[in-house]
């Protein structure tokens, strides 16, 4: 029998496992989907910000129009006209009321992309236009438009903690200031894409670009009133998801999935990036404002702060976004008087959903600069003001948690400022082109939190063949932030087989229970475990078979190098599998893993928010050219605190990623709206960043295990996004004395605060 | 209308609309699937091929413009040893995340090293500055690139077209037949994996 050792080669370890599918150009995205008789969706949408729509002015003219199949509209919709998500108010096509610009009203199929684009064109709609509102605080306002949820609240959190008058009054200086933060488009560089295919049996499969299969089937379920066991959603390649491929696939794949059923034939519906600009989900655009009391030591004695989103025409995730931000909004630090407010509010704007950071990088930005014009006040070294409040084990978040064991904070911060060599130039630089030095700290709970805790559960099933090989099946997904590789990892590891051994299977809903979605960092933690699990169970079937063939106990046996080890000699992996198939054994189990409920109190926002929290800090060295306005970002270098890496590089890849994203998000990335419509929506229009407007970022991994993470990992996904554009505009203020409060902060808004400056 | 050129090697033909995207040509009628479609707009670089040996973004050329020209995408170049070593080094150097960007960055980073063997990090930053990759951040595509010099550095092909100098000869009609068209268009396979020694290995500094 054949040796299998786990590959000890740095080189191949290094190699994710969907790396040579995707590097040869095999990888099949949806936009590759193979069907020989398959129909071209298109979608038509409102072209109104807010109205009534009486119908079609040439509904009988579209239908005969060449190669039309089938034109769908809401009345078609044989369940219920709603996309579930955090609630059920957004319909799946519009009924009468159009809330936003682009807004799904029906759908065409025809014979060819070309033939339902122009069907699409020509649908004339009978509009009534309403007056809109697109400002989230205009929309707080009593006689504003009515657009959504409970007087344009989509949803709104609040934590008290302590006594925040009398944190004030014990305060010696008190600073206060507003921040203002854009929409921010995710550009994943493959738009959002489905296929629907009717089964025989009278059912629908769905294959797509997607984060949350088990969102996508419970949306069939209830769009085409069918049972559960007649959906089937399988995740096809996906290229890049950063939240926006969270909650919209779920419309996108019932709309598929109606023509398909309306035609009784198979339907792709893929976006151009213009139609993925004006329909599809974008970082909500907040307005933070925070207070700080400290005492002249520089002890943070109070925290107030209010934080308002704009949710957009329907509620979608903004409640988990709201939420998520108000219990990050004090910053790192322990305070012991808080008083937070979170509103998302319903605009007639394009629907703002998750994206990396979920509600976070917007309170971080003005948490981490007030903290910096805060030390400015005191007097004091931002660095050391920092220190003297950061959480650490032990310390009381502003919830009322306990930080617990895994907390690399301080060490963070260390290595982060050690490698830049922080220093502060304080507008030294004499020339018109300065250099500045800022940071910012942030500190990330995992998972969904106790505001989704229906989600915090994962499975999995490990099944192993004959000559070893081994298939994982589990419900959450690749989509670039290496899944596939993290459980491939696990799992090998803990049977003792080579990786090129282990394939995880693609999610299929009807292969594997619902493993919750892949958002929020939570993938590596809880499916991680569910992985862990499941192989574990069958490793003892393993254990069994070895131990009874080498005469010991199962529990004496250790797998090293490959081997099942016990005093009395060694079995190869592969041998110990063929053993057990002999003997019968068990040789595939379902794995499980599940967050026991934490105490959270809703009416005070005190509890157990997250299970664990992720630390990370952020610094740059910038240059600022004070004639144009330019910013360069010189040097990034971000230290977090991942628990445990699993596959380093995929963790170095989230950091320098995320971090990228997070300058785009600070200096470039600009969406215009006027009125509700978006006026750039294209890739040049709208500018994500390029080669050239980036430095190497250089990620340093602070590893503080987590004791019930799968080897002693957290989530790491997100907070890469979270915390650079604070450090960069405390850098730019570092060179140029000016405070920005708003992204992106771009050379127009530079080159007038300086000159105002002048003068 | 009737369209020859040249794909990856092989003499083809269709009958498609002159203005239709070439992107789409090859992917509808030559089912050629590592080219992909970002944006259909010439600002993405996720559709990026060779015309004639310049990289260029297939969504952005009509099919009438490649009559007689020699097209190679990801496909026509797996072939050769040498773009199996740049793919290696985008694996090694974990260059690859979603992986939708990826055939488009290899394209670029093939043609760069083509006309440039030893580029330093400002030049490949100026050969993929049009290809924009949402997920890694870039610093690892260009560590990969890179890489990638270094292991050619020995061995690379000896014709080195410049991008100036390239065009007329390689161009049109004179070699339309499939057995006409000569190796020159492709690299010598000299670059495969076993003649690299450890010491050109990327071990990273994990
Ligand atoms: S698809 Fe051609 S450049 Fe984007
Ligand atoms: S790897 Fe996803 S866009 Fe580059």
């Amino acid at each position: 029998m054949s040796v299998i050792t786990p590959k000890k080669n740095k080189k191949d370890r290094n190699i994710r496992v969907d790396a040579q599918r995707k590097v040869s150009g095999k990888a099949k995205f949806i936009e590759d989907a193979e069907y020989k008789n398959i129909l071209h969706g298109a979608t038509i949408r409102s072209p109104v910000t807010h109205g009534c729509i009486r119908g079609f002015k040439n509904l009988e003219d579209i239908k005969k129009m060449p190669g039309v199949r089938a034109v769908v509209k809401a009345e078609d919709i044989p369940g219920d006209n709603v996309v579930p998500f955090v609630k059920e108010d957004y319909p799946c096509l519009a009924d009468k009321e159009v809330k936003f610009y682009g807004q799904a009203v029906a759908l065409v199929a025809a014979e060819t992309p070309e033939q339902a684009v122009a069907a699409m064109r020509a649908a004339e709609l009978k509009i009534d236009k309403y007056p809109g509102i697109y400002d989230p605080v205009e929309a707080m306002t009593p006689d504003a438009v009515y657009v959504g949820g409970d007087e344009n609240v989509h949803s709104n959190f609040k934590i008290r903690k302590g006594n925040i008058d009398e944190g004030f009054k014990n305060a010696d200086v008190i600073i206060e200031r507003v921040y203002n933060t854009g929409h921010q488009v995710h550009c994943y560089l493959e738009n959002q894409g489905m296929t629907a295919e009717p089964l025989p049996s009278g059912g629908i499969l769905v294959k797509g670009s997607m984060q949350c299969p088990f969102y996508v089937h419970n949306a069939l379920v209830k769009v085409l009133g069918i049972k559960y066991s007649d959906v089937r959603v399988i995740q096809a390649e996906t290229g890049g998801g950063f939240g926006g491929k969270e909650d919209m696939p779920s419309i996108i794949a019932t709309h598929a999935a109606l023509l398909a059923r309306k035609t009784g034939m198979p339907v792709s519906l893929i976006y151009d990036r213009e139609e993925d600009f004006h329909a599809m989900s974008k970082r909500h655009p907040a307005r933070t404002r925070i207070k700080y009391g400290a005492t002249s030591e520089g002890k943070l004695v109070a925290c107030e702060a209010e934080y308002i989103v704009n949710g957009g025409a329907f509620c979608t995730l903004s409640p988990i976004v709201a939420w998520r931000g108000i219990i990050h909004i004090t910053g790192p630090y322990q305070i012991d008087n808080v008083k937070a407010d979170s509103y998302a509010m319903a605009t007639n704007t394009v629907p703002c959903g998750a994206f990396r950071g979920f509600g976070q990088p917007q309170v971080n930005f003005a948490n981490e600069i007030l903290i910096d014009e805060l030390a400015e006040k005191l007097d004091m070294d931002p660095v050391k003001l920092r220190k003297k409040n950061l959480l650490k084990p032990g310390s009381i978040t502003a919830t009322g948690q306990t930080v617990g064991s895994s907390c690399g904070m301080a060490e963070t911060v260390e290595k982060t400022l050690d490698r830049i060599k922080f220093k502060q130039y304080k507008g030294s630089d004499s020339g018109p082109v300065k250099r500045g030095m800022g940071m910012a700290t942030v500190f990330y709970g995992v998972g969904l939190g106790a505001e989704g805790k229906y989600f915090a559960k994962a499975a999995a099933q490990v099944h192993i063949k004959e000559d070893g090989t081994v298939f994982v099946a589990i419900g959450n997904v690749e989509m670039g932030q290496g899944a596939e590789t993290v459980f491939n990892r696990i799992c090998a590891d803990i049977l003792g087989c080579s990786y090129d051994m282990v394939e995880v299977l693609k999610p299929d809903t009807t292969r594997v229970p619902d493993s919750g979605p892949t958002v929020a960092s939570r993938t590596t933690l809880m499916g991680g475990n569910a992985v862990k699990d499941a192989a574990l169970k069958v490793r003892e079937s393993l254990f069994k078979a070895a131990a009874d063939k080498m005469g010991v106990r199962p529990f004496d046996i250790k797998v090293k190098d490959g081997k099942y080890v016990s005093d009395e000699g060694e079995i190869d992996y592969v041998d110990a599998v063929n053993l057990a198939y002999q003997s019968r054994e068990r040789v595939a189990a379902q794995g499980w893993y599940k967050i026991e409920n934490v105490s959270f109190d809703e009416k005070t926002g005190l509890g157990d928010a997250y299970p664990v929290y992720s630390f990370s800090t952020n610094a740059c060295e910038v240059e600022v050219d004070t004639e144009t306005g330019v910013v360069n970002v010189k040097r990034l270098v971000a230290a977090h605190d991942v628990g445990k890496a699993i596959h380093p590089p995929s963790a170095e890849g989230q950091i320098q990623g995320g971090a990228v994203q997070a300058i785009g998000y600070a200096l470039y990335e600009n969406l215009v709206m006027e009125e509700g419509k978006i006026l750039n929506p294209s890739l040049s229009g709208y500018t994500v960043p390029t080669t050239m407007d980036i430095c190497d970022v250089e990620p340093i991994l602070v590893e503080s295990a987590y004791p019930e993470g799968p080897r002693g990992a957290k989530g790491l996904g997100e907070p890469p996004m979270v915390g650079p554009a604070a450090a960069i505009l405390n850098a730019i203020h570092d060179a140029t004395g000016i405070w920005f409060r708003k992204v992106p902060c771009l050379p127009e808004d530079i080159v007038k605060e300086l000159s105002k400056e002048l003068k | 209308m009737n369209i020859s050129f040249i794909l990856n090697n092989i003499k083809v033909n269709t009958d498609v609309p002159g203005d239709k995207p070439l992107l789409r040509v090859l992917r509808e009628d030559f089912d050629v699937k590592s080219v992909k479609e970002g944006c259909g707009r010439g600002e993405c670089g996720t559709c990026t091929i060779l015309l004639d040996g310049v990289p260029v973004t297939s969504c952005m050329v009509a099919a009438g413009q490649v009559r007689g020209r020699n097209v190679t995408t990801l496909e026509g170049l797996e072939s050769g040893g040498y773009v199996a070593d740049l793919q290696q080094v985008f694996k090694e150097s974990g260059a690859i995340q979603c992986g939708f960007c990826t055939p488009g960055f290899i394209m670029s980073a093939y043609a760069l090293l083509k006309v440039n063997s030893s580029p330093d990090r400002d030049e490949i930053r100026q050969a993929i500055s049009g290809n924009i990759c949402r997920c890694t951040g870039y610093t690892k595509i260009i560590d990969a690139i890179e890489l990638a010099a270094k292991y050619a550095e020995r061995n690379l092909p000896e014709e080195n077209l410049s991008w100036e100098d390239l065009p007329e000869e390689h161009l049109p009609e004179e070699n339309l037949s499939g057995e006409d068209l000569s190796k020159e268009h492709l690299p010598e396979e000299n670059l495969s994996g076993e003649h690299l020694s450890e010491e050109h290995l990327p071990g990273g500094n994990l």
